[in-house]
């Protein structure tokens, strides 16, 4: 434009001028035949021609505050009536400008038709011609208006004299307007660039589906080819041309998978060439909306989530029709080579018919295939674009629900992991719970069964479990000393030696060491002189002979008659054993208590029994009160009963081994032990036993070791209750005895339960009739009858 | 933890109650647990009773707490409030909490035959308000208040130890039917039988605790075949 520079000249600063200019603005549009000219035109003479409207505004600016150098008129026409029209004229160029860029990048996307183009760059020539003359003529009404009277122009002036003239306000529009225009101009070379990749990434993934349908084709030849190579066949030695041109048709290669792979790397790098811009999409009125869009993020996320599931379904088709194909092949090729070496062509027509159903097959796949391929490029086409931005539809829209899914199926570490680890687990817990409901639905009798059953003493594993067990077998080999005990108990001695009366009663559970503990008393302090006081035995003291029943007074009464001045150790084991009708426990304790009471400086008195039957008798008698000391054998020391099992073990020459077959370290059999001991309240008789509970003799010199919990259920009811309670205080029962403390109830409660106890091996029948508790039980039933309050 | 130490808002009051239901279940989870896990012993046994006990009064601290804490938060309406409901359901209140107290009573359980005002039965459940017995004209509902205000007793308990009486009629003297008593299971020797002459001739007066699941009907079997006469009561002495 020619004007810019011709500030300085006043007379061409002046609406006459701009007359002139407005023509020549427009004779210069009207020449303009194409869409990319008329752009320009825009931009930049379009620019020059509000510079120039500003340009004379400014000097009636400056004139208007020298009232005397210009007309009023002129700063009115300019000022208060043009600058109006002048403003809609910037906004129609403005609005243009930017639809013509819009019309420009469909045209580079082929998204618009080129007559649509063409139609629309008219259409928008027109209408700015049509706005630019009916400005000019604008202008030159106005300019008459002013020019009819004096008397109606100076009205003007008289009303706008009040008025604050609006100029500013009205340049400063024309400026934003001048800056919106640079804007859309600016986006265009990014706009392009945009344009361009898509069009790339469409061209990509139109190569990559013609790639896969090519293969899938080409199968198809194949296949028609084998069919007629086949028809053609009518000998066996025709057969090897066959078997080459399936060998040659076998080394298709299915490049799908790869081709995927490389179909995401370009996407990739193709879509980092886009990014982020601020694209003005749209005017009203004064504004210029703009979009932020990221070309990149967006691309990708679509392609993601609504071209990567149906790609992924294309390639698997591909590959199974090429696996399909392949297998079908090597079917066909096996057959005929049976064929060839039988001379015959027989199963050639099932072999065509199977071949035909092949091609059936793979037609059908590809049918498939290219439906899918036609999804993929109808998506392509109708949402890929960069122009869609320019709609009020969001901008590569992925529907929610789709990106939903993706993302669930995506998310395999983390969210159907977790669901499914979740899942594994509760599923676990439930088997669990509901096979521990099994357990205990089962009935609690059999539950007890199969406690006593597995603990019970097995015939296979005799030569092991014996050492253990045997309790009369005490060779020097296996006696252990009882240290604590000792030391307690020779102190007592050597006082009773210095002339001090004393009688010692021995207390402890069941199998806690006792009679081993006392006998090993007997032998190392008293050889010569120590008697036993067993029930119907014969004894042999002083060189007397005397038989013994069940009286204990009559026993100890013989006893007496032999003392003599030397010091005699007299040991009643298991006191609770010396009753029967007639004499009762009692009456015999009273005896003993009594004999004590007498002859305790001659004799020293060793008595075992149980803690229970102590304070059962003390009840009745004062029967502890006798006794000078009280040494209680329950608890024996770990590191004792850690020896007694090792000592045993040793004795047997096996090597014990674990449940994973390796054979157990010293520390393996302490914990062990230790967690028996534990169970078993540190009863060494106990723990020897349990020991044997989990042991199974293997060939090859080896022993298992393998301890299972089985808990002995509580099925007792309240008869049996009162028998155990009797048996463990007494240690035996017989069914007359119990008729004896329950009259005639015993017919209609007692009977049965004593009945059940010795079925369900509670109650095992000893050599003399009676009944005792099983030993692998005791523990159990004594803890079960302190539990409910039978037993203190 | 600011919440903690402001009780007296609507915000206390609320971590206040919820902090006592979690108490509250949490007692309750250890006992499950002390009763499901671990060897049956004497300790387990009293633990498990503590428990209990504790649980019981448990509701009525917890509620206790509750109460003071709504009224902190505006103590002029609230205690208003409260002494309205106060003297509407001071019968009930009263009801319940002697219903604790009888409760914490070990005699009284499912199958105890209790005595009071005359009437006799057996207890066959303990309701929060009242306890339903087995009367011989039928079931009766019978509020706590009304025991504790003219006591009871119980006569005789299904599984629970308890000193019962007898009167056996024997020229044997009392050691020798002590040393007869002394060998029976049936008898719970710890609390030790006692035997003392009545003021009839040869009327003995037995007093005795029964071993848990043992019967009297057992016991008197026994003396039965003793050739004994026995008798609950002295007046039908033979």
């Amino acid at each position: 434009m020619h004007i810019t520079k011709t500030e300085e000249a006043t007379s061409l600063f002046s609406t006459a001028s701009l007359i002139k200019q407005v023509a020549s603005y427009l004779q210069e549009l009207e020449d303009i035949t194409s869409q990319k000219k008329l752009s320009t035109y825009i931009l930049e003479d379009f620019k020059a021609l509000t510079n120039y409207f500003i340009a004379i505004g400014d000097q009636q600016d400056a004139s208007n505050k020298n009232v005397h150098t210009t007309s009023q008129g002129e700063v009115y026409l300019i000022h208060f009536t043009l600058a109006e029209t002048f403003k809609d004229l910037v906004l129609l160029h403005r609005d243009v400008a930017l639809q013509l860029q819009i019309s420009q990048y469909k045209d580079q996307e082929n998204s618009a038709s080129s007559e649509a183009v063409t139609t629309h760059f008219k259409k928008s020539k027109d209408v700015l011609i049509q706005s630019v003359q009916s400005f000019a003529k604008s202008i030159e009404v106005q300019r008459a208006e002013l020019n009819i009277s004096e008397k109606s122009a100076k009205k003007i002036f008289n009303s706008i004299k009040h008025r604050n003239n609006p100029w500013e306000i009205y340049k400063s529009q024309f400026q934003i307007a001048q800056k919106q225009l640079a804007n859309i101009s600016l986006s265009s070379g990014v706009m392009t660039k945009t344009i361009k990749v898509f069009e790339d990434i469409k061209n990509h993934n139109n190569a990559f589906l013609n790639s896969v349908t090519d293969e899938t084709n080409e199968l198809r030849v194949y296949l028609g080819e084998g069919i007629r190579l086949l028809k053609e066949m009518q000998q066996a030695d025709e057969i090897p041309t066959v078997v080459q041109w399936i060998d040659k048709a076998t080394i298709v290669k299915n490049t799908a998978t790869n081709l995927q792979q490389d179909y995401m790397v370009t996407i990739e790098l193709k879509t980092k060439m886009l990014s982020e811009i601020t694209l003005p999409v749209a005017t009203e009125n004064g504004q210029l909306l703009t979009r932020k869009v990221n070309f990149n993020k967006d691309v990708k996320r679509w392609v993601d989530f609504e071209i990567l599931p149906s790609l992924i379904d294309l390639v698997e088709h591909s590959q199974k029709a090429h696996s399909f194909f392949n297998h079908s092949l090597i079917n066909l090729k096996t057959g005929l080579l049976v064929e060839k070496n039988n001379n015959s062509v027989e199963a050639l027509q099932s072999q065509l018919a199977t071949l035909k159903n092949v091609h059936a097959t793979i037609t059908k796949n590809a049918d498939h295939l290219d439906s899918l391929v036609a999804e993929i490029q109808t998506k392509f086409h109708t949402y890929f674009q960069a122009t869609k931005v320019y709609t009020a539809i969001d901008f590569l829209e992925v529907s929610f629900q789709s990106s939903l899914a993706q993302f669930a199926s995506e998310q395999t570490t983390m969210f159907s992991g977790l669901k499914a680890q979740f899942k594994n687990r509760f599923a676990k817990l439930n088997s669990k719970y509901e096979s521990s409901l099994r357990f205990q639905s089962q009935d609690t009798v059999e539950t007890a069964a199969a406690c006593i059953h597995y603990r019970m003493f097995k015939e296979e594993n005799a030569q092991y479990d014996t050492l253990f067990l045997n309790k009369s077998f005490v060779g020097d080999l296996f006696l252990l000393p009882r240290e604590k005990q000792e030391t307690s108990l020779q102190t007592t001695l050597e006082q009773w030696h210095n002339g001090f009366n004393k009688a010692i009663l021995i207390t402890g559970d069941a199998l806690c060491g006792k009679t081993t503990f006392i006998n090993s008393l007997a032998q190392t302090h008293f050889i010569k002189n120590s008697v036993v006081l067993e029930c119907n035995s014969t004894i042999t003291y002083r060189g007397r002979k005397f038989t013994t029943s069940l009286d204990l007074e009559a026993a100890l009464e013989q006893i007496k008659k032999a003392i003599d001045s030397n010091r005699t150790l007299l040991i009643i084991d298991t006191l609770e054993l010396w009753r029967d009708e007639k004499h009762t426990l009692l009456k015999n304790v009273r005896a003993l208590i009594n004999f004590i009471e007498n002859e305790s400086d001659e004799v020293l008195v060793v008595v075992t029994t149980t803690p229970q039957m102590q304070e059962h008798l003390d009840n009745r008698v004062h029967f502890s009160a006798v006794f000078t000391n009280k040494l209680s054998l329950n608890k024996a020391a770990f590191s004792e009963i850690y020896k007694a099992i090792v000592v045993r073990h040793g004795a047997s020459h096996k090597e014990l081994i674990g449940m994973d077959n390796e054979s157990l370290s010293p520390v393996a059999i302490e914990k062990e032990v230790l967690k028996l001991a534990k169970t078993y309240d540190y009863n060494i008789g106990e723990v020897l036993q349990a020991w044997t509970y989990g042991t199974t003799l293997l060939a090859d010199n080896k022993v298992l070791y393998e301890h299972i919990n089985i808990p002995f259920g509580d099925f007792f009811s309240s008869e049996e209750l009162i028998i155990l309670k009797y048996v463990l205080l007494y240690k035996s029962v017989t069914e007359l005895l119990t008729k004896n403390f329950v009259g005639a109830r015993y017919e209609s409660h007692y009977k049965s339960a004593l009945k059940r106890l010795i079925n369900t091996k509670i109650l095992l029948r000893g050599d003399s009739g009676a009944l005792h508790l099983n030993p692998v039980i005791q523990k159990d039933v004594k803890q079960l009858l302190i539990y409910k309050g039978t037993l203190n | 933890m600011d919440n903690f130490y402001q009780l007296n808002t609507w915000q206390g009051l609320f971590s206040l109650i919820l902090t006592l239901i979690v108490l509250y279940w949490t007692i309750k989870a250890i006992g499950l647990l002390v009763r499901e896990i671990g060897k049956r012993t004497v300790t387990k046994r009293t633990t498990i009773l503590i428990i209990k006990k504790s649980l019981l009064v448990f509701k009525p601290v917890a509620m206790t707490l509750i109460v003071l804490d709504f009224i902190a938060i505006n103590y002029i309406t609230h205690s208003i409030l409260l002494v309205i409901l106060g003297v509407f359901g001071y019968k009930h209140i009263k009801n319940y909490l002697n219903g604790i107290i009888l409760k914490l009573n070990p005699l009284l359980g499912k199958g105890a035959i209790i005595e009071y005002m005359d009437k006799t039965g057996e207890i066959k459940e303990l309701l929060p308000f009242g306890l339903i017995l087995n009367t011989e004209k039928g079931e009766r509902f019978v509020n706590y208040s009304t025991i504790e205000e003219n006591g009871f007793s119980i006569n005789s308990n299904e599984h629970s130890a308890l000193r019962q009486t007898l009167y056996m009629e024997t020229q044997m003297s009392k050691d020798t039917v002590l040393d007869m008593v002394f060998d029976n299971p049936l008898l719970d020797l710890s609390e030790r039988p006692t035997l003392k002459q009545t003021e009839e001739q040869d009327v003995l007066k037995l007093q005795y605790t029964l071993e848990t699941g043992a019967s009297t009907d057992d016991l008197l079997a026994f003396f039965q075949s003793k050739n004994i006469k026995t008798d609950l009561t002295i007046t039908t002495k033979a």
